[in-house]
Parts: C-alpha cells; sequence; structure tokens
C-alpha cells in the first residue's frame, strides 16, 4: 500500500534524484501550510464561514478583540465607562469603582448632569459624547446602552479599533465586541 | 522579534487570528521589510535571478497590499487592513 507508490515515484524521478524528495515534500507540506493559512487570516477578516474547521469558533469572534484571553483582561487597569447616569450602568461603575480596579485608574463618562455615580478621588468622570472621550486610551470601554452607533465617541472607538464590551458582557471574553 | 515571529506563527497555526495583532503601521512596515528581504534572499539563491529584483520584490509586497486593501473595501472592513495585511504578510516572510 505505501512500498507501490514510492517504488513508481523512485523509477519515476531516478535513483539520482531521489534525494531531492524529501525537501520537495517539506516544501509541499510548508506551502499547504501557507494556503491554510491565508484561508485563516482572510476568513477571520472577513467573518467568512469558510471551510478548513473551526468555522463556528472564528465566527463568533470579532476583530480586535472580542477574544483576549483572560491574562489579557487581568492586565486591563484601566476601564472607561460609557453613560452612567442610568441605573445600570451606574451601577457597573459602582461595582467597578469598588471592586478590583478600583486599584487603578478608572475613568467614567457622564451623559447628564448626575455626577453621583462617580465620585472619588481615583476616579475621573468626563462630559459629552465627543470622541476625545478616548483620548486618555483606556484599555477597554464598556459601552452603555443609551449610546449606540452614530455617537462620535462610538464611532471613534470603532475606528480605532479599541476594545470595548457591554456591561451585560462584563468581560470581553464573553460577548462578542465586532471591531468594524 | 521573537514574540512577533511567534505571533506569526500561531497565526499560521490558527491559533491565534490577525485580530491579535496590533494595528500598527509601522508592524506592517516591518512585515513588508521582512518580506522584501526574504525575496532578495531568495532570489539570490541559485538559479540565479533574471535581473529583476526590485520588481519581484515590488510585486511580492505590493500585490497582497492592493489585493488585500482592495477586497476589504469592497467587504466595507476597511478599518482591518493593517492587521489583515500585517498577518499576511509576516505570515508569507516566516514561510519564506
Amino acid at each position: 500500500m505505501i512500498l507501490y507508490p514510492l517504488d513508481s515515484l523512485m523509477r519515476m524521478m531516478g535513483a539520482d534524484k531521489i534525494a531531492t524528495l524529501p525537501i520537495g515534500v517539506l516544501w509541499t507540506a510548508v506551502f499547504i501550510g501557507y494556503l491554510l493559512a491565508c484561508a485563516h487570516i482572510w476568513r477571520s477578516a472577513l467573518d467568512a464561514g469558510l471551510l478548513l474547521g473551526g468555522v463556528h469558533r472564528h465566527r463568533l469572534r470579532g476583530f480586535r478583540h472580542d477574544d483576549r484571553t483572560s491574562a489579557a483582561a487581568e492586565r486591563m487597569t484601566h476601564i472607561h465607562i460609557l453613560g452612567i447616569a442610568g441605573t445600570f450602568m451606574g451601577g457597573v461603575a459602582a461595582i467597578a469603582k469598588g471592586g478590583r480596579f478600583s486599584r487603578h485608574r478608572v475613568g467614567f463618562e457622564r451623559v447628564s448632569a448626575d455626577e453621583h455615580a462617580a465620585s472619588g478621588p481615583r476616579h475621573r468622570v468626563r462630559a459629552g459624547y465627543g470622541a476625545e472621550q478616548l483620548d486618555l486610551k483606556p484599555d477597554m470601554v464598556v459601552v452603555g446602552n443609551a449610546l449606540s452607533r452614530g455617537s462620535p465617541v462610538i464611532e471613534a472607538m470603532l475606528d480605532r479599533g479599541m476594545t470595548y464590551t457591554s456591561a451585560p458582557c462584563g468581560s470581553p471574553n464573553r460577548c462578542s465586541t465586532r471591531g468594524t | 522579534m521573537l514574540r512577533l515571529a511567534k505571533a506569526f506563527l500561531s497565526i499560521a497555526l490558527r491559533r491565534q487570528s490577525p485580530a491579535d495583532l496590533p494595528a500598527s503601521l509601522f508592524l506592517l512596515t516591518l512585515a513588508a521589510g521582512a518580506t522584501a528581504l526574504m525575496e532578495v534572499l531568495g532570489a539570490l539563491l541559485p538559479p540565479p535571478p533574471n535581473g529583476q529584483i526590485a520588481l519581484r520584490v515590488a510585486l511580492e509586497v505590493g500585490m497582497p497590499l492592493a489585493f488585500t486593501w482592495v477586497l476589504l473595501t469592497l467587504a466595507r472592513r476597511r478599518a482591518r487592513f493593517l492587521q489583515t495585511a500585517t498577518a499576511l504578510l509576516g505570515v508569507g516572510a516566516l514561510a519564506a
């Protein structure tokens, strides 16, 4: 089963050239691997469910960046929460303030006048919907339900490819966050 | 540099996606430079080249960039250009 094709191959190539066979096999394997890698890259870039396995896993993964590891999430030290005036997002901000992120820098953006939700020496409140909110360069942006596509800050966040999530997701690992 | 090579290897092995790369023009330039270098080295190997190394390098680097840009533009995902092109060129340089 194996020797017959090998013998045929040796007869076809000749005994003097048979030494080049491993190199040829290696190059072929590398070439096939390269093609598979390109297919993987394009599938990821276009969110296309093409062939080659891993489709469902990768289709759930957006571009920059819903698929950071837990370790990466642990490294995040600056969370910027957008839209903290409401009850839910205000609660999220309060949890962040009281949780482990309170040791670090937590930025908040308020969307109305009630600044009480995020007061404190280490927590900054920035008013407005402008893209300048993101000049703080946070590690992750938590988007409140008060904001949607079309808001300057949201569009700027997407353009800059920042890591973002929504409060119900709680973590970039749990929900798909699309970069475009 | 080693970390970068590992990232490209992980993409080639489908453990990571281009989304894991930073969207950096510098990184894209670096990947393009590596691809060009590998092309030049490949052209210097026997059999001798036909004297159009510059054209080969330009095509090797320019074609994937142009193709990526056009395809992502058509797919309305041009924001992914930097990462996708970096991944393609980096994996290509790694395979070369």
